[in-house]
């Protein structure tokens, strides 16, 4: 990248730029190769200002160049999306501006490698701790997606990582489900999210199916304890049934989409034997235990 | 690491987690209504010493596994003892008999073996109180309840308290 772009810059001081105004931007680029970001950010904002350099596509470029890497500069937990946006614009403007064309890889180059540093924010800030910086990945790489790829469905580039983020938290609430019941709420946020972009993704289906079941099944086999007297029990198993029935319309969904995958028919079986339905429980036990013949 | 981790979370995602068919919950809430009724019920004195026997007839796998954990409780000043047997004819004194659904044609060879003594006999299928069981577990509205027929109880003189008659489904 760099070779591109000090190649880019010589094309650029030959071409005719030829003032004080170019200084700073050599300046800047300058700044930029030795790590002094913040003095390479002051230039180039001020380039991108001023009116013999604020029309140039050249400019704008090396903005998108600079911020980039004032993001990528950043610890993942710390890296400013605005700063990601203003990148991305900058690039954009850079090739509206460029009436020759001839600086539309280079800005595209950029662009991609953004996503790339996106993406990867999005796996480096994915905790119980820095999950929200996870968010904001998601909603900027939606952006950089449907720039660079137009025909992309941008919703299942957001149900894509929704679905690993349910994932994720799903599995943190299971290692101690007493404590981590917000980490429920989030997984069961991000599965929704999935399902409005894709009503027929399976596993977002069958997760969703799951969570809802392990909450009735957490509630009996966790909070429901010898002493309780009849009323609590009773009420718990109120409780307990609307969680099953929540379940329940997911992971009927689940197997409408795929009747054939083994761990939706053993869910099925569960959640029909929790709500004393043998003869459908049953049922689905046999479809499993058939699939094992097959 | 933190890229191993999003890639697991993805497959995660894609594959599945499979419910837990050791989570028995409708053995636990059967085990949690045999506790209370360990309460809510008087025995006769001579009841009251040693072990307060559960014996459960026949098969029945995750009850049994529930019923273990319930033995770790008290009733009253008697240790919990969970006997499992598979005939009637191998049933020894015990304050409750559950019968699981698969063992209900048992029935009246229990309360020929358990004659004269007093013991509460709970069962799980329709109908079963008309032919001797004190207490007969049901479904309703994807729950369960109990039946309680008092006539039954008192037939082994069995104090039924006023708490437990209360949120019983009546039968006589």
């Amino acid at each position: 990248m760099i070779k591109k772009i000090i190649a880019f810059l010589l094309l650029l001081f030959s071409a005719g730029m030829m003032n004080a105004q170019l200084d700073k931007l050599r300046a800047a680029f300058v700044y930029t190769q030795a790590g002094n970001l913040d003095s390479a950010r002051i230039l180039i904002d001020a380039a991108c200002k001023h009116p013999e350099t604020m029309n140039d596509g050249q400019t704008w470029y090396v903005k998108a160049f600079i911020y980039k890497e004032i993001f990528k500069k950043s610890k993942p937990a710390n890296r400013d999306l605005s700063i990601a946006n203003e990148a991305f614009e900058a690039g954009k403007k850079s090739i509206l501006l460029d009436t020759t064309g001839e600086s539309k890889q280079n800005n595209l180059s950029i662009i991609k490698s953004e996503a790339a540093i996106v993406n990867n924010t999005f796996g480096e800030t994915l905790d119980t701790i820095n999950y929200k910086k996870s968010i904001e990945c998601i909603d900027q790489q939606k952006l950089l997606v449907k720039y660079l790829k137009p025909k992309a469905n941008i919703d299942s580039v957001g149900a894509y990582y929704y679905g690993i983020m349910g994932s994720y938290f799903q599995t943190a609430y299971e290692k101690n489900p007493k404590k981590n019941m917000k980490f429920l709420k989030i997984a069961e946020e991000s599965y929704n999210k999935v399902l409005i972009a894709e009503p027929n993704n399976i596993s977002a289906n069958y997760n969703m199916g799951i969570i809802y079941y392990n909450q009735a099944v957490s509630l009996i086999m966790n909070k429901l304890d010898y002493d309780f007297d009849l009323a609590t029990l009773n009420d718990i198993q109120d409780e307990a049934v609307v969680w099953f029935k929540k379940s329940l319309p997911y992971m009927e969904k689940a197997y409408q989409l795929n009747p054939r995958r083994k761990e939706t028919l053993i869910g099925l079986s569960g959640i029909y034997y929790s709500l004393h339905d043998n003869d459908k429980s049953q049922q689905f036990q046999k479809l499993s235990q058939d699939l094992d013949k097959q | 690491m933190k890229h191993l981790a999003l890639i697991a979370a993805a497959l995660v995602f894609l594959s599945a987690q499979r419910i837990d068919p050791k989570e028995d919950t409708n053995a636990k809430i059967k085990a949690v209504y045999l506790y209370n009724f360990s309460k809510y019920v008087e025995w006769p004195e001579d009841y009251k010493n040693g072990n307060f026997v559960v014996t459960v007839v026949g098969p029945s796998s995750s009850l049994l596994s529930e019923l273990d954990k319930m033995a770790q409780k008290k009733v009253g000043s008697q240790p919990i003892a969970v006997k499992s047997v598979s005939s009637p004819s191998a049933l020894e004194k015990s304050n409750i008999i559950f019968m699981p659904f698969e063992s209900s044609a048992l029935l009246t060879d229990v309360i020929n073996k358990i004659k004269g003594q007093s013991t509460l006999i709970v069962t799980e299928k329709a109908g079963l109180t008309k032919l001797g069981a004190a207490i007969n577990f049901i479904i309703k509205d994807n729950k369960q309840l109990f039946e309680l027929s008092k006539s039954n109880a008192e037939r082994y003189k069995l104090k039924i308290s006023s708490n437990l008659y209360a949120l019983a489904i009546k039968v006589e």
